[in-house]
């Protein structure tokens, strides 16, 4: 267990997500794992939350879901982002990088 | 698209609800046992993995649940349970849901009965192709013409057939004339309804025989072949349906026919025809056919008037005034029934406004009493707007219960509606009507649930938990004020159907008080209308008259017996125009004089009852050959010698001219209409070959009914009699639609009345029940009884005041939409408004006197030891 926590910002788990998927698609448990890992466990997503989250998302049509094998052969859910997802990945990328610029410019000149 | 996608995925869920849970529970499974895999292969105990997993995963139930809220997997089953749940709370008080549902029901089905009329009579198309290109051509004549509205209507075919050669904008140009007829062979003598047509008028409706063939243009010539066309009717009633009929001959008015085609049954056109014939119009004999043409396509009404219009002022008598008016076929077959219809609809469409707030009057007292359950349900957790979904949907099958009972109601009701119209056709259940008692439902149901559900959602928590059961604090009363408003426009409604109603009552009882001038009563009536063939000359007609006279005159139980071609209450008329008056100036050029002028045989007089004023009756010494006589009425005698002595007086010029030899008491033709300024001539001098009796019976005529007709078919059994009524059933049939308009609007008056004095009851009681506390404290310190009443029906009294008031402002614009329907009262009549006025309120305050004795009856002693 990680001794520490950093509490996810509202909506920046979207975007985790659809960042995750840009490499190919996954079934939910690895993208919990992936977001962990590659924030070197620092990002600990619940991992239960992770799931409304890509209900809503297929919803809207950044992701598609489908039905396949996964690597232990088990039925296993894939998601998979689409030509929307891809969209707002660059979107919602381009306002956290704005945003980061503008909390760093102000944490430097304080 | 989104949506579109949305719509598409939440459609599946509902339809797969159970598979898309299952397809949840299955992959958040797989997390947990690969999370529960790893934290193994880490070295952990394996209850102490699952543990761990669980634990990392967050509240799987909430997780299942948001899951399941975003694929809309819980929409169609949290439908499905407000339904449930809806049906088990109405079932739970059937007092209730059978309140709400009769007066649903009754609302919708008279809407739905009434609308069902509308759409057979004035929404069908009619049963024509292209029907909207049909057009009657009529001419538009300013006064004096106004004076005979029958030929107002008409126009000279010969003018309008001459301009349709010139014209562009009719493709096909036809016109018919309605011509009765006896005819005879067979069977009895039968007296029938023709159209006289010209040969194009069957291909200007678009509607070719069903048998045989339509005319031909040799045939619609004066001396072209005697053919005759069946209606379908006629076809099965008296030839039994036998196709073999076409090449038999028939006899009309003593001339033989050959039939050359059937109707079929769909067939129909302003009237019911028995038969067509030809038009066949001569150069010289009078005619005035009615003109209908089809308009070229896309040529608009108002391009083919213009055109016919600057065609007919180029060609008209320059004496002649007036212009071309082009009516719509649809309009001019609608335009006689559309206002009493509409009238209708726009009642029954009150009665359904004050039952839904009855029933929402209804709903808000409910919802008070559910105000602690919703208060818990809120509490625990629920959404408002899950509440408000629960409770339109309970309104909502409140309505559906109430439109498939209203559906049920308004299939008996249309036969009632059949025997109140009994000229309406028949009401078919098609799609529209359906749609609109749906959408009727839908509307009624969303608006009259919605308030309710949206006031009870509003309950402050704190207030509602801590009240024992008691409608109080700020929620109670502004929901009261929502009540006191639907009983406020409830009365206001009422008020304006029961000034309709009021001033129809009125005028139909004018019409019946109405002195026509005779006395209708114990006289049997009838028309005879010679064939001309058969009896050319008048003095065989003369002698014909003569024969049935003496023969009725010698029936036991026959007090006299006379005949008038102008009996009042038939649709035959006589006029005079340009007769000279001695004393009086000719009218000017272009001006016209009109006179009345009935021709009387027998004892016709003395018959009616008609008084004799002055002078000398007709004798039997006004034979033809001796000095021409005339008797004018009191009208007459009133406008053209109203200071000199009219006997004496001579009417028109030269070896015609009449004398004047008696006056006698004006009768009127209509009873709508006031007498007219008449003559009267005598048959032998005059002449005609319709008349109609008048026999008075010492008994009840229409027991006579029977002897007389074999009286008069005893001189000559081809001559059929018709129309043999008693003058009192002409009477009231002349009078049935003004009966009707106020039988029909004077019941749903009655209904809104009684609808309404149950709001103010409900109200009153709710407010009571509100108020017991207040009550008992008022009591406890020295508030006597009358006080307590005073109270109550003070208040009911003042809601009642404000109704009346508001539905008073409402009828004084709504009710000049009936002017053309009444008759001898103004739309604005004081007495009607205040009476009716009076009435309710009266009504009223009987509704008060219930829950205000009951307040009175509260025990102070009771209320007080409850706090």
């Amino acid at each position: 267990m990680p001794t520490t926590k950093a509490e996810l910002l509202q909506g920046t788990l979207d975007l985790l997500i659809l960042k995750t998927l840009a490499a190919g698609p996954l079934h939910g448990y690895d993208v919990a794992r992936r977001i962990q890992q590659r924030s070197d466990d620092v990002l600990v997503v619940e991992e239960g939350s992770l799931y409304p989250c890509l209900y809503r998302m297929e919803e809207k049509g950044w992701i598609a879901a489908a039905w396949g094998k996964s690597e232990n052969n088990r039925r296993a859910k894939f998601y998979s982002l689409t030509r929307a997802g891809r969209k707002q990945l660059e979107e919602e990328t381009a306002i956290w990088e704005r945003v980061c610029r503008a909390i760093t410019l102000v944490l430097e000149t304080a | 698209m989104n949506l579109r996608r949305t719509i598409r995925s939440r459609l599946r869920s509902l339809a797969q609800s159970r598979a898309v849970r299952r397809e949840i529970d299955e992959e958040l499974r797989l997390h947990l046992e690969l999370r529960t895999a790893e934290n193994l292969a880490a070295g952990m105990s394996p209850e102490e993995a699952a543990r761990a997993a669980r634990k990392r995963f967050g509240n799987l139930q909430s997780v299942r649940e948001e899951c399941r809220e975003k694929r809309g997997a819980n929409l169609g089953e949290a439908t499905l349970q407000d339904i449930r749940f809806g049906l088990r709370m109405l079932i739970k008080r059937p007092g209730f849901t059978t309140a709400i549902v009769l007066t649903f029901g009754l609302g919708i089905g008279l809407n739905t009965a009434v609308f069902s009329a509308v759409n057979a009579v004035l929404l069908q198309p009619l049963p024509y192709p292209a029907p909207e290109q049909l057009v009657q051509v009529l001419k538009n004549a300013q006064p004096p013409w106004e004076i005979n509205p029958e030929m107002t209507a008409m126009l000279g075919v010969r003018e309008t057939l001459a301009w349709a050669e010139e014209n562009r904008v009719f493709s096909q140009i036809g016109a018919y004339e309605w011509q009765g007829a006896n005819l005879t062979g067979g069977n009895e003598a039968e007296r029938v309804d023709c159209a006289k047509v010209s040969s194009s008028f069957l291909s200007v409706l678009g509607v070719p025989p069903m048998l045989g063939r339509g005319f031909l243009p040799e045939e619609d010539r004066p001396g072209g072949p005697a053919v005759a066309i069946l209606s379908h009717g006629i076809w099965q009633r008296r030839f039994g349906s036998d196709t073999n009929v076409l090449g038999r001959t028939i006899t009309l008015d003593a001339k033989p026919y050959t039939v050359v085609g059937v109707l079929a049954p769909t067939f129909h056109f302003t009237a019911q025809y028995d038969l067509l014939i030809p038009l066949a119009l001569s150069q010289g004999k009078f005619a005035m056919p009615r003109v209908i043409g089809r308009l070229k396509s896309g040529v608009s009404l108002v391009q083919a008037r213009v055109a016919l219009d600057t065609i007919y002022q180029r060609a008209r008598d320059p004496k002649e005034k007036g212009q071309v008016v082009l009516v719509g076929m649809h309009e001019h077959v609608v335009a006689g029934s559309r206002l009493s219809l509409l009238i209708y609809l726009g009642a029954v469409s009150f009665i359904l406004l004050i039952a839904c707030a009855n029933v929402a009057n209804l709903l808000l007292a409910r919802a008070a009493q559910r105000r602690k359950e919703i208060a818990v349900r809120l509490a625990i957790g629920a959404g408002r707007l899950r509440i408000v979904r629960q409770l339109v949907t309970e309104s909502a099958l409140l309505a559906g219960l109430g439109a498939a009972l209203g559906l049920l109601l308004a299939f008996w009701g249309k036969d009632l509606l059949h025997i109140f119209i009994p000229d309406l056709p028949t009401l078919p259940m098609d799609a529209r009507v359906l749609a609109f008692t749906l959408l009727l439902a839908l509307f009624t149901g969303l608006l009259f649930g919605l308030a309710p559900a949206w006031e009870s959602s509003r309950i402050s928590l704190n207030e509602a938990l801590n009240e024992d059961g008691r409608v109080t604090g700020t929620t109670g009363r502004r929901q009261h004020r929502l009540v006191r408003l639907l009983v406020l426009a409830q009365v206001g409604l009422a008020l304006v159907l029961l000034v309709g109603a009021g001033l129809l009552a009125q005028t139909f009882l004018r019409l019946r008080g109405v002195d026509p001038g005779f006395r209708p009563d114990h006289i049997l009536s009838m028309t005879i209308v010679l064939s001309e063939p058969k009896y050319p000359e008048a003095r065989s007609r003369a002698a014909y008259f003569q024969h049935v006279i003496e023969r009725l005159r010698a029936l036991s139980g026959v007090a006299a017996v006379g005949a008038n071609a102008m009996l009042p209450l038939t649709q035959f008329r006589m006029t005079y125009s340009g007769l000279e008056i001695e004393g009086q100036t000719a009218p000017a050029p272009g001006e016209y004089r009109f006179l009345r002028c009935g021709i009387v045989n027998g004892d016709y007089f003395r018959a009616m009852g008609i008084p004799l004023k002055k002078g000398r009756s007709f004798t039997d010494d006004d034979q033809a050959g001796e000095p021409e006589v005339a008797l004018v009425n009191e009208s007459f005698a009133r406008r053209y010698f109203p200071h000199a002595d009219p006997i004496g007086k001579r009417l028109g010029s030269g070896k015609d001219a009449m004398t004047i030899v008696g006056v006698v008491g004006d009768e009127r033709l209509a009873v709508e209409s006031p007498a007219e300024v008449q003559i009267y001539r005598c048959y032998l001098q005059a002449g005609a070959g319709v008349m109609s009796l008048a026999v008075r019976t010492h008994g009840d005529p229409a027991k006579l009914a029977g002897a007389v007709r074999s009286a008069v078919l005893s001189v000559d059994r081809d001559q059929p009699l018709y129309s043999l009524m008693t003058l009192d059933q002409r009477l009231a049939d002349s009078l049935r639609p003004q009966r009707l308009n106020m039988l029909l609007v004077g019941t749903l008056g009655a209904l809104a009345l009684g609808l309404s004095v149950v709001g103010i009851y409900g109200v009153l009681s709710f407010s009571v029940a509100r108020r017991t506390h207040e009550i008992g404290v008022r009591m406890a310190l020295g508030a006597e009884r009358g006080d307590i009443l005073r109270l109550v029906i003070g208040e009911g009294l003042k809601l009642t005041l404000a109704g009346v008031c508001i539905g008073v402002f409402a009828a004084l614009g709504l009710t000049r939409l009936l002017a053309s329907l009444l008759w001898g009262v103004s739309a604005f009549d004081p007495a009607t408004f205040a009476g009716v006025s009076a009435l309710l309120i009266a009504v009223a305050l009987i509704a008060c006197w219930l829950p205000a004795c009951r307040a009175a009856k509260v025990d102070p002693m009771t209320v007080l030891r409850y706090e």
